[in-house]
């Protein structure tokens, strides 16, 4: 344990990485800065009084609010936006985007059977989600979309890709420290010196996922604060205002297997987030074992990232194999990353998976930890020259 | 007793090391060869940073890669470029080698302490290496090899950087501890094991050249070691070992095969005289 409190020092220490994280708030500053919507404050405003569900009482709360000047054309939008609204999950049917992504794919056999049975899966969800009235819910309603892109696309995206970033630069900085610093011989000779890479992994490890927590935790703050949400926490994401852009079967609803609130789906956000960071930790970890230059190695880590988005766009997708790389490569981390905005849904076209996050998740981290436990056996017998 | 048996270290196509056998028990062993004749790896080796290709090193009958963590827990290595943290402090630094190296948090404050004293740093333990000379690093080196109190001392080039009084210093801390221990001081300055070192090793062309005392080693050029002001008086083959000024004269000292008492003043041979006769063909 001691060895963990002074490899997460030295790591700790480190202007670069604090110089880093500085960089990425305020990065993220600017696109939360930008990011005001008056109306959609409004209706989570309106709704502390009127509640979120679309049900009689809403209706006849919304009614006795008076406002004036802009904020009654606010009002009076929302009145339009939410009269005589119905649930879009009543007889939708999901088949048929199974096949129209089939057809396009040219998708057969066992992935075109995956690609079905998951669209049956989730007609089942659908049918419960009716049964629930689950879209009559407001959300932002017409601002809807918008708020939903901005939280759970734009900025946790960018989240992400900060935490993987400073993740990777974390573990390949303290995995590469001793080479650096020219430590190597004294280290690695000592008692704990081979051994010293699990308290490495650790130290670094939870800084990439505490230094994401602590971006997130500053980012959401700073979002928080200008954006208001207390009203509408409670509405579902799958609301009949929110929608997803699907270039192949045209906007559709926004399914989600499980039934999330606003809060329990940005909780699931945060924790796959916390995920994903961890994998791209032990995939930064893996190759700085192979490459001992820490700058070096940093390059490799984006290089390969950019390779698993590049080889599934490259190979024919005419042939089975095509198809299979393009399946397989969804649950890479890389992958689920640039899919971030879709997580706990049915996918797209690219994924024949059910859960594909979470599926995709457990096999990046499997595949990654056994990496990692070769690549630490591998050292306790490599030559320093 | 630490023994090396029949090892070869090999890089590739290159032979780094060939079939060294060496029995180190307690005392001063002085590695003496010049720089590329395998000292580093062979000191590497020692230190377990480098397996070998082939042969064994085994401690008390066990080969070292078996004991792992058992074995590195009885070293103490200095190595030849001794890295270190410059924004941490004497104090963090070893503190931080004592975590690595198991030792209890107690037992180190008041040996990083104590050593720290001893290598003459006690009024900077708390400062910032980032700006101190080259000889107080070494210091900390010195004092780094130390914490565990090891049973084998491996020290590469353990004077570097270090002044002639922090040499002699060196040296004499070094005799004092080496009684109930072993400690093995690779360098290529003959002064530093001249004295202290019970036996001394030389390597040639990445072989085992000889292995014996300091004095046994100079034997070997006997009556072969002479001085003289004049060196043209000098008719037979000769190899010159060192040059001395006094009195605007040049005292020429050189090694002959035959005979020169009549020319020059056949004096004692000294490790040094070995050491550059041995290795006259290398670069030293």
């Amino acid at each position: 344990m001691r060895i963990y409190w002074h490899e997460l020092k030295k790591l700790l220490t480190s202007v670069a990485v604090w110089g880093f994280v500085a960089a990425c708030l305020l990065f993220n500053i600017v696109i939360i800065g930008n990011s005001g919507d008056k109306y959609a404050d409004f209706v989570s405003a309106v709704s502390k009084d009127t509640g979120y569900i679309l049900d009689q009482s809403f209706y006849e709360k919304l009614a006795r609010i008076a406002e004036s000047g802009k904020q009654s054309e606010y009002l009076e939008q929302l009145q339009y936006e939410t009269d005589g609204v119905t649930d879009v999950f009543e007889g939708y049917e999901t088949k048929s985007i199974g096949e129209r992504y089939i057809q396009v794919t040219g998708s057969t056999g066992y992935f075109a059977k995956l690609m079905l049975d998951k669209y049956s899966a989730l007609q089942k969800v659908v049918n419960e989600k009716a049964k629930n009235d689950e879209s009559l819910t407001l959300y932002f309603a017409g601002a809807t979309h918008y708020r939903h892109q901005l939280l759970f696309s734009t900025l946790m995206g960018w989240l992400l890709t900060e935490g993987a970033l400073v993740s990777g630069l974390l573990v390949l900085l303290s995995v590469g420290y001793e080479q650096i610093h020219g430590t190597e011989s004294i280290v690695y000779s000592t008692k704990k010196g081979r051994q010293v890479l699990r308290p490495k992994l650790a130290a670094s490890v939870s800084a990439g996922l505490g230094v994401f927590a602590l971006l997130a935790l500053l980012t959401f703050l700073i979002y928080f604060s200008v954006n208001e949400y207390e009203g509408v926490w409670r509405s579902s994401v799958s609301s009949l205002f929110n929608y997803r852009i699907d270039l192949v079967t045209g906007n559709r609803p926004f399914i989600t297997w499980y039934s999330f609130s606003i809060l329990t789906y940005f909780m699931a956000m945060l924790g796959m987030g916390l995920g994903l960071v961890l994998c791209f930790s032990l995939l930064a970890f893996g190759i700085g074992m192979w490459v001992r230059n820490s700058y070096i190695a940093f390059l490799v880590f984006l290089v390969v990232n950019a390779v698993t988005v590049v080889i599934p766009l490259q190979i024919p997708q005419t042939m089975p194999v095509g198809l299979a790389i393009k399946y397989f490569a969804v649950l890479t981390p890389t992958l689920l990353w640039l899919k971030h905005g879709i997580w706990f849904t049915d996918g797209d076209i690219d994924i024949v998976w059910k859960h594909f996050e979470t599926l995709g998740l457990v096999v990046s981290l499997v595949v990654l930890t056994a990496l990692c436990v070769l690549a630490v056996n591998h050292f306790k017998r490599k030559d320093f020259t | 007793m630490l023994v090396v048996n029949h090892v070869t270290k090999k890089y590739g196509n290159f032979t780094a090391l060939e079939d060294i056998t060496i029995k180190f028990t307690n005392g001063v062993y002085g590695l003496l060869a010049p720089n590329g004749s395998g000292k580093t790896t062979l000191i590497k080796m020692l230190a377990t940073l480098l397996f070998p290709t082939s042969g064994e090193i085994l401690w008390e009958g066990i080969e070292i890669t078996k004991l792992g963590e058992e074995y590195r827990n009885i070293i103490g290595y200095l190595p030849q470029d001794f890295g270190y943290y410059k924004n941490q402090s004497p104090r963090q630094f070893l503190h931080y080698l004592a975590a690595l190296k198991g030792i209890d948090r107690s037992v180190a404050n008041r040996k990083v302490t104590e050593l720290l004293e001893l290598v003459s740093l006690s009024d900077v333990m708390d400062k910032k290496m980032r700006h101190f000379s080259g000889g107080m690093i070494q210091r900390v080196g010195i004092a780094q090899a130390l914490l565990n109190d090891p049973k084998i001392l491996i020290l590469d080039e353990p004077t570097a950087g270090l002044d002639p009084k922090e040499r002699v210093r060196f040296r004499n801390l070094i005799s004092e501890i080496s009684q109930d221990r072993i400690v093995i001081l690779s360098t290529h300055i003959v002064s530093d094991i001249e004295t202290i070192a019970n036996r001394v090793i030389m390597l040639k062309d990445h072989k085992l050249y000889c292995n014996d005392s300091p004095s046994n080693i100079c034997r070997t050029l006997e009556g072969k070691v002479y001085e003289t002001w004049d060196i043209k008086t000098v008719t037979q083959p000769y190899f010159p070992l060192t040059q001395r000024q006094e009195d605007g004269r040049t005292l020429v000292r050189f090694v002959c095969e035959s005979d020169c008492t009549e020319v020059a003043r056949p004096v004692t041979p000294n490790l040094e005289d070995v050491f550059l006769y041995v290795y006259r063909d290398e670069a030293i």
